[in-house]
């Protein structure tokens, strides 16, 4: 019997594990870019992580903090709201990354941005066995 | 001209993907209200899945936001 309406320690445990495993991959990027390529490729790596990180760290703070027992429209309506605001400060992000800071390499920037972006695709398909026990 | 140009184009990137990002959302959301009327006891790992699902369906928009502010902020202003 689960506990209805409430995230279970479990799955829980599977969003942050993603977002530790994410916040991870962005540092060493970050690392390897500075190293290899220069300053502007580590910062502007670090950047293209944080713009995926803090909305979506935003984000998962609200799904996972919010009891609305088993209310399932309650539920829907924050988890939309959520999606929201983690849009509108991806795009707020964006624009204070491409007004303030000068130089900025796209490619590190967006590189960065999308593997994160695929990482997420590719955590359903790693956790599956974990998300179907409850 | 080619300014007016950039602009629609990171528009274009921006509105396109945020529709296709819109219906998918959208359907998720419809499919979660069945499923969570249909199995009530299923409504945390519903959630978990949402969560997750939701992240995939907002990439594309996501990037095509990025590439589009990029293309209105630094390509069309130089």
């Amino acid at each position: 019997m689960t506990n209805r309406g409430t995230t279970s320690r479990r799955q829980r445990s599977i969003i942050q594990r993603m977002l530790a495993a994410q916040i991870l991959l962005t540092v060493v990027v970050s690392l390897l870019a500075g190293g290899l390529k220069g300053m502007a490729w580590g910062y502007s790596a670090l950047l293209g992580g944080l713009v995926y990180l803090l909305p979506a760290l935003y984000q998962a703070k609200q799904v996972l903090s919010h009891n609305h027992s088993n209310n399932i429209r309650a539920i829907l309506r924050e988890l939309y709201k959520s999606e929201i605001w983690k849009m509108a400060l991806t795009m707020v992000l964006f624009g204070l990354v491409f007004t303030l800071v000068k130089p900025i390499e796209p490619f590190p920037l967006f590189g960065v941005f999308i593997v994160l972006q695929l990482s997420a695709w590719l955590a359903p398909i790693v956790q599956n066995q974990k998300l179907y026990r409850n | 001209m080619e300014a007016a140009l950039l602009y629609l184009a990171g528009a274009l990137v921006m509105g396109l993907g945020a529709t296709g990002a819109a219906i998918g959302i959208g359907i998720l959301g419809g499919k979660f209200l069945e499923g969570g009327a249909r199995q009530p006891e299923l409504i945390p790992m519903l959630r978990t899945q949402f969560f997750i699902v939701m992240g995939l369906v907002d990439a594309i928009p996501m990037i095509g936001v990025g590439i589009g502010m990029y293309i209105m902020f630094v390509v069309a202003a130089a």
